[in-house]
């Protein structure tokens, strides 16, 4: 039913894609998706923001392991 | 407590008296027959000052009643006071004759009962537990009031020597007519030796005064003796507030006299109060209850006591001749004493230094106070004395004695609570003022007149006390005339010097050796 | 807020798969997310209301980084974007604000964020990629941190670095609860609270910081820990309700531990990771070391334990304000407690310690002066100065109403506990009220139930002797039985007592109310020869207005006023002998003269007395007009003490022509100089010359009747007597001309004096 209910009012995902860019947040629109529901829900942000980080984290210690290992370039 | 007992003597001594008990009882709360109000008993007033409070709780007035015709204080018995007074303490002589207009018939009858007199006045000291003194109510040109008054005056200082000896003495109009008593001067100067040695102070009530002021102060035309009365009930009881409602000063009659009177000789006070009002139950009483006095058939009206009220005995004519026609309730214009204006400390203050509104017929503006007190009665701020004072100082509105110190004293007083005034702040002054010797002279002249031509001293020579000489009379007008003398030296600044330095004559001057006090005793 | 475990992985997949870039985020990422998210959740203090304000400072600082980075438009953008987030429908306001905090948080991240080993090829221990030893080869002689201590020269362990870490991550949490471990340890030589790493085979920078970092949480651990531990005989409520509160910190603390203990023995602890669960614990410690250190000295107690507290709660930082109120809240629990009983009751609750602001002192003698009184170090800083002194009031005031009045009704029938408990707006609202329901009570009681102005108007009457007709006989009395005591036949004071007795039945001092006349007592004093004083034995309640300054001022008032009541007497006694010695007859002409010349000086005493009298008659009157103002006007007890005092300070200086009542104000000793007027002197001699010559006079008509040849001595010591009292009249009226240059009663009694024609040069 929540869920329902969440889609017909979609959070105006645009507005907070240009805020994201704004900010440099370097968050791709799936994750901002996420990310507004989880506030929405209540989630502690910045428990998110430190997940973010984590996240973050594991990416470029992916990119660094491949581009040692002669891969593609880190994603920005 | 300091318990005062008064004595009334004579036809208006008791008229003015019963004004006086009147008054009183209402101010005590106390009914005619002496049972006080329920609310009246938990008053701050001093009810035993001049009541005692009989076994059956009613309280009755220290006071005697003496008189020796009886149609006074008949009309006393049959009024609505008749069950106030002690009737032991009425004394009305057997013959009931009066004493005729005559000074030594007055004395002698006096003197013949001497024995009942004292005994009444003993049994009425003995109630009291520290008797302060006496007050005596008279004229002084009648015959029962100055003769027998003066017979009680020199007891009083026999056989009460300790005790202060005060007394509220009418004197007579000199502006009337005299056809009616002629030896009203006879009377006075023998009365008013005996005030001089034997009484301790005087507040003189003069009737020339009183009926100027009913006349222009109240403006009733024809005013009656119970209009008269009532301004005399009015003053009697204003100046005994500080004694029956005690507060910081003056509340002993001693403290009150002493401060009045700077050498003991001149003990003569005058009183002016404001606002004067009459209430329209007195205005009417006074018309409509004269006419019975005058009445045909009705019990001789005592011509020994009428000099005193010669002018109400005309006003009456008047008002018979008059009044039937018109009822006096209806009077149109009412009259403007009845006008109630703002008071305050400082309007009254200043108006008793008005002329207008002092009760006795001589020029005070001539001159001086030797003592002054005013008794403010009501509700007074305090503060607001000095501020009178200051403003009584600046107008220059009094002159005191040039030799010393003059008492000026404001005493604050209350008002009784149970009888309604319309006024907030009602004045009395009780002061010592040397134009009091305008009286005197004036006493002095008509005596002189007629003992020249030693008129009308039959009557007298009639008497033991006059049967070999008349020197009584002699000597009487002496001591008037140093009374006189002493308050006009007592203007100048030499007053200190005055009959000192008159060795030889020191005694006929000074001496006031006349009462029975003597060194050897 | 109710999220779906499997709703919550599946958002958790969703986001790491968007972040990282790849389609499907690998496991233990996801798990990592998941523990991140959860520590964070557990170890955070939930997020109150009350930091909207430091939200909107968060979002103010937000705009100015982008209004910097990017211009003026962008920040406008900014702001526009914000509200529409706020105002979109499908987003909660609180959400919107979460959004862009968290946007803010992560800004900029992707730049900084420095290459490591990842979770996924260790499984959770140290990349085997980077070893530990690698890096290693040359080490540090000084790592550049203070008090740590160079490392001994690294050693083989011959252990492999999987295993190492495990040991080293056990370490750590040993040093967390400051065991010392086999590689990190406290060195003791420096200072036995700073732990230090040693024995470890080959730290690297980042190991030794991250080491670093648990072991700085171990010693906040420990300082908190020890303030624990540290208990005293003479301990105040307040401060073991902080010590419980700091408990209840630290056993969120074990529990992490043993949660993270657990980790390490069921699937491994890196030290990385340890670190991640370890920042918010870190920050959380440290403010409570902090608060354990400022609240270390063990005289802290009470109000000034829990205002040390309140100074560390300013603090910008809402997270540090939270956790420093959460702990005020709890320490001044006592306080707020003792508060309310007081303020209820007028109780006072058990304080061994003296750690509640009002104190009892014990004094039995002034009830509502001395009994309590503040101590203003106790006072709690979230209470001003004005509540903390009606909190005194009010519980004073129940207090004497319970002890002197006999009525032992609390302040309100009931009151609610939110009243009374911490933070609440209504504390003030509450004392204020109490404040004013217990003054009107007091106030009832004593004007209605207890009579003050009855009982001050007795004083006024009969120890002040306002009222004539008692004075006179009183002042009689007293000097007969005197008198008598001088005699042969010593008596008691039963003489005196009957002289009080009579005195009031036969004067209008017998209408004052019962109670009040009854308090009168007599005192002796014993001075040069022997007199009697009248005391007012006030009793409670009225002695709170009537205190022991107040009677003692009585007392000397009585005594300067009898001296005057008395000559007043004794110039009328004076007047009667002159009065009957005039009717003596065969008096010879010196006599006679002398008899006028006395008659007449007396005169001139009786008016200057009269005329003083008459002053302060005024003077009285105009007090006593104030006072019955003021005591309608006062608002509490206190007001009326007040005007009490200022009323007798006004007959001090009006009718005693002291300059002050001469009572010492709480803490100001009296002033010797002003309470002795030197005008009060010089009245007291130009009476004392008038007395004499009453006395005179009094013989001098006694000879001088008797035909005694004394007479005429006497009436030459007359003369004398007559010039001494001029001469003390005319200095007493010179200075009183000085006087009257600033002291309007002076004035006021100048211009009387003026008035009557004396003299005033």
């Amino acid at each position: 039913m929540r869920r329902v209910q969440s889609y017909q009012r979609r959070p105006p995902i645009a507005a907070v894609q240009e805020m994201s860019d704004l900010l440099d947040a370097d968050l791709g629109r799936p994750a901002l998706e996420v990310l507004t529901r989880l506030c929405d829900q209540g989630v502690n942000p910045t428990a998110l923001a430190a997940v973010v980080r984590e996240l973050r984290k594991e990416r470029d210690a992916l990119a660094a392991a491949a581009s040692q290992a002669g891969g593609e370039p880190p994603r920005r | 407590m300091k318990e005062i007992i008064t004595l009334c003597v004579g036809q208006c001594g008791n008229q003015i008296g019963s004004e006086f008990w009147k008054q009183i009882t209402a101010e005590h709360g106390i009914r005619p027959n002496g049972v006080p109000e329920d609310f009246a008993l938990e008053g701050d007033d001093r009810k035993d000052v001049f009541f005692y409070e009989a076994d059956d709780a009613r309280f009755v007035p220290r006071a005697l009643l003496l008189d020796l015709e009886p149609r006074v204080v008949n009309n006393i018995q049959n009024s609505q006071h008749r069950d106030l007074f002690n009737p032991e303490n009425i004394f009305v002589s057997k013959e009931g004759g009066g004493a005729g207009n005559n000074w030594a018939s007055g004395h002698r009858q006096a003197e013949e009962n001497a024995e009942l007199l004292a005994d009444m006045l003993d049994r009425e000291a003995d109630n009291s537990d520290s008797l302060e003194g006496f007050v005596l109510t008279h004229s002084i040109a009648g015959g029962t009031g100055s003769g027998m008054g003066s017979y009680i005056l020199e007891h009083l200082n026999d056989h009460f020597p300790k005790k202060l000896v005060s007394t509220y003495s009418v004197f007579p109009n000199w502006e009337e007519d005299q056809s009616d008593v002629v030896v009203q001067p006879y009377n006075s100067i023998l009365t008013l030796k005996r005030l001089a040695v034997n009484a301790d102070c005087v507040v003189v009530l003069d009737n020339t005064a009183l009926n100027r002021i009913a006349v222009d102060r109240l403006r009733i035309p024809n005013p009656s003796v119970h209009h008269v009365n009532s301004l005399v009930s009015t003053v009697m009881a204003a100046s005994t507030t500080t004694l029956r409602y005690p507060g910081y000063t003056n509340n002993d009659l001693v403290g009150l006299v002493a401060s009045l009177v700077p050498t003991p000789r001149c003990h003569f006070l005058m009183t002016g109060y404001t606002p004067l009002t009459i209430s329209a139950d007195e205005l009417a009483r006074g018309d409509a209850s004269k006419p019975p006095t005058q009445l045909p058939g009705s019990e001789p009206a005592g011509k020994d006591e009428r000099m005193v009220h010669t002018c109400d005995a005309i006003a009456a004519t008047r008002a018979q001749t008059r009044l039937p026609t018109q009822d006096p309730r209806e009077r149109p214009p009412p009259p403007p004493a009845g006008a109630v204006r703002k008071t305050s400390v400082l309007d009254v203050m200043r108006r008793l230094t008005q002329a207008k509104n002092i009760m006795v017929s001589a020029n005070t503006r001539k001159g001086c106070y030797l003592s002054l007190l005013n008794i403010i009665q009501g509700d007074v701020d305090p503060t607001q004395v000095h501020k009178a004072l200051q403003r009584v100082r600046e107008r220059r509105l009094v002159s005191f004695i040039p030799w010393g110190p003059a008492t000026f004293n404001v005493a604050l007083s209350r008002k009784s609570p149970y009888v309604e005034t319309k006024h907030k702040v009602s004045g009395l002054l009780l002061a010592n003022h040397t134009c009091v010797s305008q009286l005197f002279a004036k006493t002095l002249t008509a005596y002189d007149r007629i003992r020249k031509r030693n008129a009308f001293v039959e009557n007298y020579r009639r008497e033991p006390m006059f049967a070999d000489s008349l020197d009584e009379f002699d000597d009487s007008r002496d001591v008037v005339q140093s009374l006189r003398d002493e308050y006009i030296a007592a203007e100048s600044p030499d007053y200190v010097e005055w009959g000192v330095g008159e060795e030889d004559d020191a005694g006929g001057l000074l001496d006031d050796g006349g009462g029975a006090f003597a060194s050897d005793a | 807020m109710a999220i779906a475990p499997e709703d919550m992985l599946e958002q958790l997949n969703k986001l790491a798969a968007s972040v990282m870039g790849v389609r499907d985020a690998p496991e233990p990422v996801v798990a990592l997310c998941c523990r991140v998210l959860g520590s964070t959740l557990a170890t955070r203090a939930p997020r109150r209301d009350s930091s909207s304000t430091q939200r909107l400072r968060d979002v103010d600082a937000l705009r100015t980084k982008v209004e910097k980075a990017k211009g003026a438009r962008a920040a406008l953008r900014f702001d526009e974007l914000r509200t529409q987030l706020r105002d979109a429908d499908a987003l909660s306001v609180r959400g919107a604000d979460g959004l862009v905090e968290l946007l803010g948080l992560v800004s900029g991240d992707a730049q900084t964020a420095a290459p490591f080993a990842s979770v996924c090829r260790t499984g959770g221990g140290f990349s085997r990629e980077t070893p530990l030893e690698e890096e290693t080869e040359t080490p540090k002689k000084d790592w550049g941190l203070a008090g740590w201590r160079a490392g001994p020269p690294p050693s083989k362990t011959g252990l492999d670095v999987v295993e190492e870490e495990r040991l080293l991550v056990r370490d750590c949490l040993y040093a967390l609860q400051g065991i010392d471990g086999r590689y990190v340890s406290r060195d003791r030589s420096l200072d036995d609270t700073v732990p230090s790493v040693d024995r470890l085979v080959a730290p690297k920078l980042s190991t030794v910081d991250g080491v670093r970092e648990v072991c700085e949480l171990g010693w906040l651990y420990e300082r908190c820990d020890r303030f624990c531990a540290s208990t005293s005989t003479n301990e105040g409520r307040c401060r073991g309700a902080l010590r419980a509160a700091v408990r209840d910190e630290l056993s969120d603390y074990y529990r992490l531990v043993a949660v993270l203990e657990a980790q390490l023995r069921d699937e491994g602890l890196s030290l990385r990771r340890l670190l991640v669960w370890l920042v918010e614990p870190l920050e959380r410690l440290r403010l409570l070391a902090n608060a354990c250190d400022a609240c270390a000295p063990q005289d802290l107690q009470g109000g000034a334990l829990c205002a040390s507290l309140a100074r560390l709660a300013t603090h910008g930082d809402d997270r540090v304000r939270d956790l420093v109120e959460g702990l005020l809240a709890k320490t001044s629990e006592p306080v707020l407690a003792a508060i309310r009983r007081w303020v209820c009751s007028g109780k006072l609750l058990p304080d061994p310690a003296g750690e509640f602001f009002v104190q009892e002192t014990g004094d039995e003698d002034d009830f509502w002066a001395a009994r309590f009184c503040l101590r203003p170090r106790m006072v709690p800083a979230f209470l001003s100065e004005d509540v903390a002194s009606k909190i005194l009031v009010v519980g004073k005031t129940l207090t004497f109403l319970r002890r002197c009045c006999g009525d032992d009704r609390p302040a309100f029938a009931s009151v609610s506990d939110e009243a009374f408990a911490y933070g609440s707006l209504n504390l003030e609202k509450v004392v204020e009220e109490a404040y004013e329901r217990t003054n009107q009570r007091v106030l009832k009681a004593l004007k209605e139930d207890f009579r003050l102005l009855d009982h001050l108007k007795a004083l006024e009457s009969c120890v002040l002797l306002a009222q004539g007709d008692f004075a006179l006989q009183l002042v009689d009395g007293f000097d007969a039985a005197a008198q008598k005591r001088r005699g042969a036949f010593g008596s008691s004071g039963a003489d005196a007592v009957a002289a009080l007795d009579r005195a009031v039945r036969n004067s209008n001092a017998c209408r004052l109310f019962e109670g009040a006349v009854q308090r009168l007592k007599v005192v002796v004093l014993e001075g040069d020869g022997v007199s009697f004083g009248l005391d007012y034995d006030a009793q409670p309640p009225i002695d709170a207005v009537v205190d022991a300054g107040a009677r003692e001022f009585y007392g000397r008032a009585f005594s300067a006023l009898r001296s005057r009541r008395r000559v007043e007497a004794r110039l009328t006694d004076a007047w009667r002998s002159l009065a009957l010695a005039r009717r003596v007859r065969g008096l010879g002409a010196p006599e006679r003269k002398a008899l006028r010349k006395a008659a007449l000086a007396r005169n001139e005493m009786a008016t200057l007395s009269a005329t003083v009298s008459a002053h302060v008659a005024d003077a009285f009157a105009g007090a006593w007009k104030r006072l019955d103002q003021d005591v309608s006007k006062a608002d509490g007890l206190d007001a009326v003490r007040r005007a009490h005092r200022s009323y007798l300070d006004a007959i001090a200086s009006d009718a005693l022509f002291a300059p002050r009542s001469g009572i010492p104000e709480e803490g100001v000793p009296p002033d010797e100089d002003l309470a002795a007027g030197a005008l009060a002197t010089h009245l007291e001699a130009v009476l004392q010359a008038a007395q004499r010559f009453c006395a005179l006079v009094d013989a001098f008509v006694a000879d001088a009747v008797a035909g005694d040849s004394r007479a005429q001595t006497l009436a030459a010591r007359l003369d004398d007597s007559t010039a001494h009292f001029r001469a003390a009249a005319r200095r007493f009226t010179r200075l009183l001309k000085r006087a009257s240059e600033d002291e309007p009663e002076a004035t006021k009694l100048a211009f009387r004096l003026e008035v009557v024609g004396q003299a005033v040069e």
